[in-house]
């Protein structure tokens, strides 16, 4: 079985070449009758990001699936369940809900059968984001490549789990089969936001690529494309924070999207909320702001939001539930709940359902809807480091608080995904005074 | 491919059942005892939409189904050539089924391959609920990933595959129901018809667009509404049209919708018998129809052997409508031709064409169906006489098991006697024959022949397939003697009737004519060509005569023509049969309870003939 391993930097077109490649392979006949493309992902963002773009290339029209890991082991597992002895299902109930489907998964790929009963539908397998395979992952991945052709991409600086040692996995990589090592950027041709990505990853000072300009506000480091610069603020005072972030995406012509490594930090909260709202006057009379914009939320604070407003009985019929929630029923998630209730009556002669059980179908029923991309969200973004991975904006700032920690190594990865997620420009605010001589920033 | 297990559960009258199917099966079984729904799961599961999509109430087990019942029907497929998943990615990959084992000489399933578990298998399976609100079964069509813990498929954590339609054509499973329509089958209106003419014909497209290019411009002349008779009206209608509407439409008559299907629709076989006229099909004897329409489905059969397909075929009743000779040939081809054949019948004929280890015995017990081979293919090594059973008796061994009940008489003659006398009692029958002279024994007992009094091995035999075995013996020592041998049985018989003390069967006959004793020991006499001076002369000269079935015979009818004589027959029988199908709450005065003898399980009567 063919194994090709794309290996670059970001920006280098990773998951371009990925998709070419795999799309090659496709002419060239990978894909028999009935057979898929399967695409494996971490995160559900990651997956329909990466569906969007196999369905722009004719290749793969209609002969491809694009699952989560833990979608992927979920059903493996659940499907040759017979085949799970009692000591691999000892072995992942230590784990947690998510890294225990994935072990068993693991385990189960080591036999041939389920490896060639797998191949008959995915006989090739693409992985982007191969730097973030844990280890449960990783055997995954091993087990599908014994009866699989692989495509993989990686880049080991954009690993994002403290303290994960990966070089095990990138020397697998690395061996397994070809190695394509991609080393032209082509996210941007900005030369100031490549070469302050470079010295980031590189552990090099950022300012020394950088040109000082001190004005009343302060210092700034600029170059092409990217913008350095420190605002003191406290609790008490977040205002020249929410300033320096609204007057900087003033100063953009199209949307912008806000980064942090540390999204409950109460600075950061407080001077975007000021953001939302308020209305900065210029030296010429004309204003700027406000710049609504919103979080990129975890689903289940979206769907708790859902409910807010509704007291929901300990435990209470299916009807009275329905008179409850119907009022609410313009939001798909609790239409989904609604008829989700009635098909359990129906189906299963359910007539009573307690809170936790309503709220959990609410939850879900967004996750799904999150999953599948029915998810809208208006204005500005503004999300964590973390789930910003592996997608792109055109222009990025980054909110650099005390409260972002870590070894050096980590804080330079994190800080690199932050900026290297910009197109046209990237703004970093390094929250405090005299931060920028120590890591991410200076060696 | 061929259907090696199924288990149904909630549906029709059935509960549950666990059925291992051979190559070539027969089901038979009293009314009622399930066979249908036996054959009506495999069509659920295997079978083409439309039976699924009349699913009622009454399909659900018990007919009220609330919200979690369920019908599921699984059956275990095997025969995949070549025996490698490898090669039917349309059955195991993981858009489809898990690739599973089979051991075909214990039957049994594993994960995975091994010594004995040699054949690749899959499992599919049927599901269906009963939806409260809106009326109407929702089903689903699956492939079973681990039988064990398959759950309740309609769950909303049910990792299920639906079945393709590509998979079912790929199995070509064709159920031929007993209810069939045989006319129209050779006909564009059957489905069956277009398949055999799509894969081993040609649609006779010229000769169709032809047809129906000169029924949709008939020559002139030849037009409907052009004739005398009809052209009036025809006129009148259109006189009424040019009123009404402006674009003043002209009516026109054809025999058919002018489409090429309707056309094809409205073609009807006709057969022709030597220089005879030609008749359409529904003026033919029944038979003729049934069996070119048999053939036709084997025409079909054969053209999917051809290709590599697989083709099972369940029939019921084949015997409708055909005489014996033919149903023997007839069952033989089907067999031939098909990878596998499930058959239901009524006929013993059917029943012994097939191998005694694929003859199943259905029953069902308060909605548990049993199916039971004749023999068991392992470990069985029959004696001698149960070998002449299966072999040489297999049609009255078959028949007498279809019954309710069934009784192992000690000895040929007893079979012979009553037999005898129930059917010339049974003749002499007239209207105004009350409830009482009715015999109800041919019904419900079916009577197994026994030969040298092989009770033992008989009974052995008849209890591994049917759950209601009756013994009935001689009232002397060798009787009780049979008697010991089976008593210790698991299970014993269901209820044992000993003749008084010392007598046989020809006491019995010579205590029937007792009714009228003086006119019928002349009349016997006279049929037997013997002079008969008392009952115990009577006795005696039929004891000489016990393996001559003329002297069976001709006496019964010469009883029978007796009223008296006939309403002690009657009495007898009746009184038997009612011991027989319920001996626990058996309450009559001519079979006394022998409490000592009886158990809870086992019921033990003695004949005691009124003075």
């Amino acid at each position: 079985m063919t194994f090709d391993f794309f290996e670059g930097a970001a920006g280098t077109g990773k998951t371009h070449n990925l998709v070419g490649h795999a799309g090659k392979l496709v002419q060239d006949g990978a894909l028999g009758e009935g057979h898929k493309l399967l695409a494996l992902t971490f995160m559900n963002g990651a997956r329909r990001r990466l569906g969007a773009r196999l369905g722009e290339n004719l290749a793969f029209r209609r002969r491809f699936d694009c699952q989560t890991f833990d979608v992927f082991a979920r059903t493996l597992a659940a499907r040759r369940r017979s085949l799970i002895t009692p000591a691999m299902q000892a072995q992942a109930a230590a784990l947690n809900e998510f890294d225990g489907p994935c072990a068993l998964a693991a385990a189960l790929l080591e036999n041939e059968v389920v490896r060639k009963w797998l191949a008959r539908s995915f006989p090739l397998v693409l992985v982007d984001e191969a730097q973030d395979l844990d280890d449960h992952r990783m055997r995954i991945l091993q087990g599908l490549s014994q009866s699989c052709r692989i495509v993989a991409a990686a880049d080991a600086f954009q690993c994002l789990h403290d303290g994960r040692d990966i070089e095990p996995l990138i020397n697998w990589l690395r061996g397994a089969g070809r190695t394509h090592p991609l080393t032209q950027t082509h996210r941007t041709n900005q030369q100031g936001l490549l070469a302050a990505a470079l010295a980031v990853r590189e552990g090099r000072d950022v300012k020394t690529v950088l040109t000082a300009r001190t004005a009343q506000n302060g210092t700034t480091w600029n170059g092409a494309g990217f913008r350095l610069l420190e605002a003191p603020a406290t609790q008490r005072n977040t205002g020249l924070l929410a300033w320096a972030i609204a007057n900087d995406i003033s100063q953009r012509q199209s949307s912008v999207v806000i980064l942090t490594p540390d999204a409950r930090n109460a600075i950061i909260r407080a001077a975007l909320n000021t953001v939302q709202t308020r209305r900065w006057p210029r030296n010429n009379g004309a204003t700027f702001g406000p710049y609504p914009h919103t979080w990129d939320r975890h689903d289940d604070e979206e769907a708790d939001a859902l409910l807010a407003d509704v007291v929901l009985p300990q435990n209470a019929s299916c009807a009275d539930l329905l008179a409850l929630l119907t009022p609410l029923a313009g939001h798909a998630a609790i239409a989904q709940t609604i008829s989700r209730m009635d098909r359990l009556r129906r189906a299963h002669g359910q007539v009573a359902f307690t809170a936790a059980q309503v709220t959990e179908f609410v939850r879900d029923s967004v996750r799904n809807r999150s999953r599948l991309g029915f998810r809208q969200q208006r204005g500005h973004l503004a999300m964590t480091i973390q789930r910003a991975k592996n997608r792109e904006f055109p222009n990025v700032i980054v909110l650099w608080p005390h409260t972002a920690t870590g070894d050096a190594a980590y804080l330079r990865r994190l800080l690199y995904n932050g900026i290297t997620r910009a197109q046209i420009h990237c703004t970093v605010i390094v929250l405090g005074q005299n931060r920028l001589q120590s890591p991410p920033f200076a060696p | 491919m061929h259907i090696v297990r199924l288990t149904i559960s909630g549906f029709r009258g059935v509960r549950s059942a666990d059925i291992k199917l051979g190559r070539h099966t027969v089901l038979v079984g009293p009314n009622n005892s399930g066979k249908t729904t036996v054959i009506e799961a495999l069509a659920l599961l295997l079978g083409r939409d439309r039976l699924v999509r009349r699913l009622t109430e009454h399909d659900f087990y018990g007919s009220a189904p609330d919200e979690t019942a369920r019908i599921l029907c699984v059956a275990t497929v095997t025969g995949f050539t070549p025996n490698d998943p490898d090669h039917h990615s349309s059955w195991f990959s993981p858009e489809r089924g898990v690739d599973k084992w089979f051991d075909p000489n214990n039957k049994t399933l594993s994960v995975a391959a091994d010594a004995q578990h040699t054949d690749l298998a899959v499992q599919i399976g049927f599901a269906a609920r009963f939806d409260l609100d809106e009326l109407e079964a929702e089903t689903v069509r699956f492939f079973v990933d681990d039988e064990a813990t398959l759950g309740d498929p309609f769950a909303e954590d049910a990792h299920l595959r639906t079945i393709h339609t590509k998979a079912l054509q790929e199995f070509g499973f064709f159920l031929v129901p007993a209810s069939r329509t045989w006319d129209r089958w050779i006909s564009f209106s059957s489905e069956l018809f277009r398949r055999v003419v799509a894969t081993r014909g040609d649609m006779p497209a010229q000769a169709v667009r032809a047809e129906r290019q000169r029924l949709w411009t008939p020559p002139e002349g030849a037009r409907l509404e052009d004739q005398p008779g009809l052209s009036e009206i025809v006129e009148a209608a259109n006189d009424e049209l040019h009123a009404l509407m402006a674009s003043a439409p002209r009516l026109q008559l054809r025999l058919t919708a002018t489409d090429s299907n309707s056309l094809l629709e409205s073609v009807v076989p006709h057969f022709v018998q030597g220089t005879g006229p030609t008749l359409p099909s529904q003026r033919q004897g029944t038979g003729i129809v049934s069996l070119q329409s048999l053939l036709l489905l084997m025409q079909f059969g054969k053209a999917r052997a051809e290709t590599g397909q697989s083709f099972v075929l369940a029939v019921e009743e084949p015997e409708l409508h055909i005489q014996p000779s033919q149903q023997k040939r007839l069952v033989n081809r089907l067999n031939a031709l098909c990878n596998q054949t499930i058959v239901t019948t009524h006929s013993p004929i059917v029943a012994a064409i097939f191998p005694a280890a694929e003859t199943l015995f259905i029953e069902t017990r308060e909605g548990a169906l049993s199916a039971k081979p004749l023999i068991n293919a392992v470990p069985a090594q029959p004696t001698n006489h149960q070998q002449h059973l299966l072999y040489a008796w297999r049609q009255k061994l078959v028949a007498a098991l279809i019954h309710e009940c069934v009784l192992i008489p000690e000895g040929v003659s007893d079979v012979a006697w009553i037999e005898a006398l129930q059917t010339a009692l049974e003749q002499h029958q007239g209207w105004d024959s009350g409830q009482a002279n009715t015999p109800l024994l041919s019904t419900f007992v079916g009577i197994v022949p026994t030969i040298d009094a092989k009770i033992a091995d008989t009974f052995a035999l008849v209890s591994a397939v049917h759950a209601r075995p009756c013994i009935l013996v001689d009232g002397d020592n060798d009787g009780r003697g049979y008697f010991d041998a089976v008593k210790g049985g698991n299970p014993p018989p269901r209820c044992v009737v000993f003749w008084p003390q010392d007598w046989a069967m020809e006491h019995v006959v010579s205590w029937i004519a007792g009714a009228d004793e003086a006119a019928m020991l002349a009349a016997l006499g006279t049929t037997l060509g013997t002079v008969l001076a008392d009952r115990q002369a009577l006795t005696a000269h039929l004891l000489t005569q016990k393996s001559y079935a003329p002297t069976h015979e001709s006496a019964a009818v010469t009883l029978m023509a007796n009223a008296a004589c006939q309403a002690r027959t009657a009495q007898l029988l009746n009184a038997l049969c009612d011991v027989l199908r319920d001996p626990a709450n058996a309450n009559t005065p001519l079979f006394a309870r022998i409490p000592a003898d009886s158990t809870a399980a086992m019921h033990v009567f003695r004949f005691v003939p009124p003075q």
